[in-house]
């Protein structure tokens, strides 16, 4: 140690720090050895994360594509199906009907005529969506004894507000439309199926938090006096510059991070029903505390500000009206805004010396991560979700936190979005 | 430049420059945990950990002090954090008082004795008694901080290095005539 002691060193403590100053004694081979077997299973770990989130990657693949190309494939083959069951319907019913002036538009006693064919072609009403996302199918026939409507009717009977009026199924949402029968004699209604309106775009607020750390493991160095950080790759004023000359060390092990807190403003693009894109801008503040071990009174704090830009693919499992169920992951990459170091030694003598230092922190914090969300639609457009979710921060040469410490993290995130 | 380049080798986690900065620092840093432990396996288990520790926390060094003296800051709180777990600090070991500073103690004579028999001395001195002569007389820190390391009253490091001064010089000025007898 170079620094100037406060107390004078007297002649005999002077001269044997001179001579042992640069002394040096030779090291076992073994002691190197033992060294860098213990540090290689720090690396195993690391290549365990590796392995880890690749495969993690993999399985969020399948699970965004495989449903997707399933899905795609029933729907291609559903709409060769419905297609064959339109045509032959039609020409049964024109079969059957076997009248009809091309001008004249369909009566009630016509109605009568063709419900029984009807209600076979209700027997066999295809249930999926074409390939155009639009199919016509046969309407259910409505009640005729009730007196409800028919399955034939007026086109001029039937108001917008009828049309309109559609019902929703599977997320589906079937209208009444008009065709004519091939040879022009008679028109029938038909629900028109439509995928219920998509929202392209939704932005989000969101709040989230992560699971807290106690009591980890996490040395920091602190040092009474003039002593800057050894927090980190930060930036630190001139004035601490003078550390070594007259600090001492104390390890405060003790660390006690608190759950990290996150906000942020999301932007979510829908792709098809099924996928979307979502980024945006997230704020997270990090603290942590430190003590000194053995009945040390001294502390240390640390606060870390955050800015970063996530990317995420969404595949939603289940997409309706009301709720939608989805499965995130992609990643985000964090620019530390400020780092506030603020440490309190005290000395047997009860004196006290505090010493705040801020400085701006290098470099950029990357991560992964993976949820699962539900979202609720409340009103119009505002929905409101929750989303727990798992991450991973890599090892970027941050300042020390609970991302440090430990970089695996469990949080939960909750919010509003808005459709438009 | 050169030590600057080694530590951001090092950030970076590569095996090649750990196995040079330990190359570089494990003859001196081996030195100062010996002096507070006097036992080689001891002291080599020390070693080990101070160094381990610097590995995985080399990020953590800002880079603004001298890097020699936060490699050595890690070892002596390595070795107090061993001493005070084995409560060596608190062992009461009966020793000889000695009487009186030896203020005219002739330290051209003491050039005779080489730094390793000067070690061996400090070696012998009773745990607690070594740990503050190391700490004040070696490593520079005042009695109000040794006081607050070691958990004691400052006016007990004072004491103890008084006393480990005074065992010490007899022992090297005994150490002295011997080597002139011969």
């Amino acid at each position: 140690m170079t620094g100037d002691n406060k107390e004078q060193l007297d002649r005999f403590s002077e001269y044997m720090r001179q001579r042992l100053d640069d002394h040096q004694m030779k090291v076992d081979d073994s002691c190197w050895n033992n060294i860098e077997s213990r540090l290689k299973p720090a690396k195993r770990k690391n290549l365990r994360w590796i392995v880890f989130s690749a495969a993690a990657a993999v399985v969020l693949l399948l699970l965004l594509v495989v449903p997707y190309i399933s899905d795609t494939s029933k729907i291609e083959e559903m709409a060769q199906v419905t297609g064959k069951a339109e045509v032959h319907e039609i020409e049964d019913i024109s079969e059957t009907l076997n009248v009809t002036p091309p001008e004249s538009k369909p009566q009630e006693n016509d109605a009568a005529t063709a419900t029984p064919l009807l209600h076979k072609s209700k027997e066999k009403q295809p249930d999926a969506v074409s390939k155009n996302s639009s199919s016509i199918v046969s309407a259910p026939i409505p009640d005729i004894e009730r007196g409800n409507d028919v399955g034939v009717v007026d086109k001029s009977d039937v108001t917008d507000n009828d049309i309109d009026s559609g019902i929703e199924e599977n997320g589906v949402e079937k209208k009444y439309e008009y065709v004519d029968l091939p040879d022009n004699s008679s028109k029938i209604p038909v629900f028109r199926m439509e995928k219920a309106k998509q929202n392209n775009w939704e932005l989000g607020l969101s709040v989230g938090s992560t699971r807290n750390e106690n009591d980890i493991d996490s040395e920091i160095y602190a040092y009474a006096s003039k002593y800057s950080p050894s927090l980190a790759n930060g930036k630190v004023e001139d004035s601490y510059l003078g550390w070594q000359e007259s600090s001492i060390a104390e390890n405060l092990s003790d660390a006690t991070h608190n759950a990290p807190l996150s906000f942020g403003i999301t932007v979510r693009k829908n792709i098809s029903n099924r996928i979307a894109l979502e980024s945006g801008l997230v704020y997270t503040y990090l603290s942590s505390k430190f003590k000194g071990v053995g009945g040390s009174r001294s502390s240390a704090k640390s606060e870390l500000h955050y800015l970063g830009v996530p990317l995420n693919a969404v595949f939603y499992l289940y997409n309706q009206k009301k709720w939608n169920v989805y499965l995130a992951g992609g990643g985000m990459v964090e620019k530390g805004l400020r780092l506030k170091y603020s440490q309190n030694m005290v000395f047997s003598n009860n004196k006290g010396e505090s010493t705040s230092v801020k400085s701006s922190v290098d470099g950029l914090q990357w991560s992964v991560n993976v949820s699962a969300g539900v979202a609720y639609r409340v009103y119009g457009g505002w929905n409101i979700y929750v989303e727990p979710k798992l991450s991973y921060f890599f090892d970027n040469n941050q300042p020390i936190s609970i991302r440090t410490d430990n970089p695996f993290s469990v949080g939960l995130g909750a919010g509003i979005k808005y459709d438009f | 430049m050169n030590e600057k380049l080694l530590i951001a080798r090092c950030k970076r986690g590569e095996s090649q420059a750990y196995r040079e900065l330990y190359e570089l620092y494990a003859p001196a840093m081996m030195s100062v945990c010996m002096r507070y432990v006097n036992n080689k396996e001891t002291a080599q288990d020390l070693l080990q950990e101070g160094f381990i520790k610097i590995f995985t926390k080399i990020d953590t060094y800002s880079e603004t002090g001298a890097f020699s003296g936060w490699i050595r800051r890690i070892f002596v709180t390595t070795a107090l954090q061993y001493l005070r777990s084995n409560d060596a600090l608190k062992q009461s070991v009966d020793i000889e008082e000695c009487e009186g500073y030896i203020n005219d103690m002739d330290f051209s004579a003491l050039d005779q004795i080489s730094a390793d028999e000067l070690m061996a001395s400090i070696a012998e001195l009773p745990e607690g008694y070594r740990t503050v002569f190391n700490l004040f007389a070696l490593e520079g820190y005042s009695h109000s901080e040794i006081a607050e390391m070691l958990g004691v009253k400052e006016s007990t490091s004072r004491s103890q290095f008084v006393r480990a001064k005074k065992i010490l010089q007899k022992r090297l000025e005994s150490l002295v005539i011997v080597k002139e007898t011969k």
